[in-house]
């Protein structure tokens, strides 16, 4: 059996649920009508006061796209294991490594068709209010765009990933929220700048624009944090019975 | 014939707990093999150390003479139903099968056969969460035939379901065997067995009590018994000791159960002492076979049946 075949089967599983669409389409839409709702701010210098460049208009809806993504990926890993569904997957493909890359294959694959699309909405919510004020590739806003392209898909193999580690939707989806908009929260004034720019959540999305890290080792960081939890999840997959 | 699925020594501990202790059995290609035992004797955590789904703590679960892992494509091989806990339920049937038969190879357009074969083809388009108990379980049943398996593994099919669900899954489970698959079914409900099964393994307390033909097994484990219903029983009584059976006990004024004669004996000796007989029966059951094989595990008897 191929790697592409238990992709493929993957794919049929997010597609054939109602709940996984909404939850994409939902991200979308957010992300157009945040783009839309930020366009609308954009000052005569093509900043959003307060905020920085015109990218923010982009890269902050994207902030709910990235979280949303996150919680779908709990959902693609807890809800196949809470079903039953990854135990028959488990027999017809008793390959454990193979099948738990193919779910995180697909997550990402799904993630990123979701980013472009959520991208297109925020820009053209951008460019209805913010009209020619907004310039969202001018300083480093290209490559703050293009970033999401990865990142996006990364919080949902980091959602599947932490899934498969706690298998229960409710204690990853907690875990995983907490983390990110309360514990980060907190460590942003209890430990210096300089860690702070390390916290997972505060290498990517429209935090990457504001902090000392920069797009792309932003990026390098949250990659190496997804991919320690991936590997975990892979390792203790291995190892454990799934009676 | 060859074995379709031997276990060699396996054993499963979970901490201290021992699920399976050291089983050694061979299930035949082609039977109905049934797979008895109490509720938490091992026979579920045996079914998953055959598919993977746990690993050995030692020994060595193989199928057509490899582990399950060695097959391309299991799903040609092996076919499971575990559980009915088989779809999300929010998922269409239709959807369940067609993201397996990927898995499996096969055509997706072949889901609608599927459902069409047990029995779901008019709500393929609903949702597996609004299904019934039976409904459920003749899904997981799609789901598990996708590949076209040889060997079909359930675990207490029968779990659940009312007396025409019952009397569906048997016939089905007979049309596997035409089928030429093999099948291995457990149960802890011994007369739904009886008469489905060609061979049997028996477990309980997590060691495997016996194995092979469930004929054979009755045979061992229970003595013949004929039951007699006749006009004089105290006479025929003292005819049967008389001639070296044992009397079992005087079930009611007219009836006796006998040991250690053939029924055609007894059937002589009745017509010797002029005594009419109303019915003369053999008596032997699976049921009385496996209280019989797992007589020393007390606790174990209460529960079967």
């Amino acid at each position: 059996m191929s790697f592409t075949d238990l992709l493929a089967a993957e794919i049929i599983k997010f597609r054939t649920l109602r709940s996984y669409l909404i939850t994409a389409i939902a991200a979308i839409v957010v992300a157009g009508v945040g783009g839309a709702i930020m366009g609308g701010a954009v000052d005569d210098q093509g900043n959003v006061p307060g905020l920085g460049t015109s990218v923010q208009v982009i890269t902050l809806p994207m902030e709910v796209v990235i979280y949303a993504m996150l919680v779908l990926g709990v959902l693609i890993a807890t809800g196949d294991m809470r079903s039953g569904t990854f135990r028959i997957t488990s027999v017809m493909a008793p390959w454990r490594n193979r099948v738990v890359a193919a779910k995180f294959a697909a997550a990402a694959a799904v993630a990123l068709v979701i980013t472009i699309v959520a991208l297109a909405a925020a820009w053209v919510g951008g460019l209805i209010t913010g009209g020619s004020r907004f310039s969202p590739l001018d300083g480093d806003g290209t490559m703050l765009i293009l970033t999401h392209l990865v990142a996006v898909p990364l919080a949902t193999v980091l959602g599947a990933a932490v899934g498969m580690l706690l298998r229960n939707t409710a204690g990853a989806i907690s875990a995983l929220l907490i983390w990110a908009l309360a514990a980060e929260a907190v460590l942003v004034y209890t430990v210096p700048a300089e860690v702070v720019a390390f916290l997972p959540f505060k290498t990517v999305g429209a935090a990457a624009a504001n902090l000392s890290l920069g797009a792309l080792p932003g990026l390098g960081m949250f990659t190496l944090y997804v991919g320690i939890a991936a590997g975990l999840a892979l390792y203790l997959h291995q190892r454990r019975d799934l009676g | 014939m060859k074995p379709m699925l031997r276990a060699e020594g396996l054993t499963k501990r979970y901490g201290p707990a021992l699920a399976v202790s050291n089983a050694s059995f061979a299930v035949r290609s082609g039977a109905i093999t049934g797979f008895l035992g109490p509720n938490g004797a091992g026979k579920s955590t045996t079914m998953r150390l055959f598919l993977g789904l746990d690993r050995p703590s030692s020994g060595a679960a193989h199928i057509d003479g490899k582990p399950i892992h060695e097959w391309p494509v299991p799903a040609r091989k092996i076919g499971a139903v575990l559980d009915t806990q088989c779809a999300h339920p929010s998922r269409r049937a239709i959807d369940s099968v067609r993201w397996a038969a990927r898995l499996a190879g096969v055509k997706e357009n072949q889901a609608e056969v599927l459902l069409d074969r047990v029995g779901l083809s008019a709500v393929a388009g609903k949702r597996a969460g609004r299904f019934s108990l039976g409904m459920r379980q003749r899904l997981a049943l799609a789901i598990a035939l996708v590949g076209n398996p040889e060997v079909v593994m359930l675990d207490e099919p029968m779990n659940g379901l009312d007396p025409e669900g019952i009397t569906w899954m048997k016939g089905l489970l007979r049309q596997f065997k035409d089928q030429g698959r093999t099948v291995f079914v457990s149960s802890h409900l011994l007369a739904e067995m009886e008469d489905l099964v060609d061979d049997l393994v028996v477990i309980a307390q997590s060691k495997i009590v016996g194995a092979g033909a469930a004929q054979a097994f009755i045979q061992r484990f229970q003595t013949q018994t004929v039951s007699i219903q006749c006009d004089n029983p105290q006479a025929l009584g003292a005819a049967i000791t008389g001639a070296g059976g044992r009397l079992v006990s005087l079930a009611d004024a007219q009836r006796l159960q006998v040991t250690g004669l053939e029924p055609d004996a007894v059937g002589q000796l009745a017509k010797s002492s002029g005594i009419a007989i109303y019915e003369l029966r053999e008596e032997r059951s699976l049921l009385k076979a496996f209280n019989q094989a797992t007589a020393e595990k007390a606790e174990i008897k209460g529960e079967v049946g």
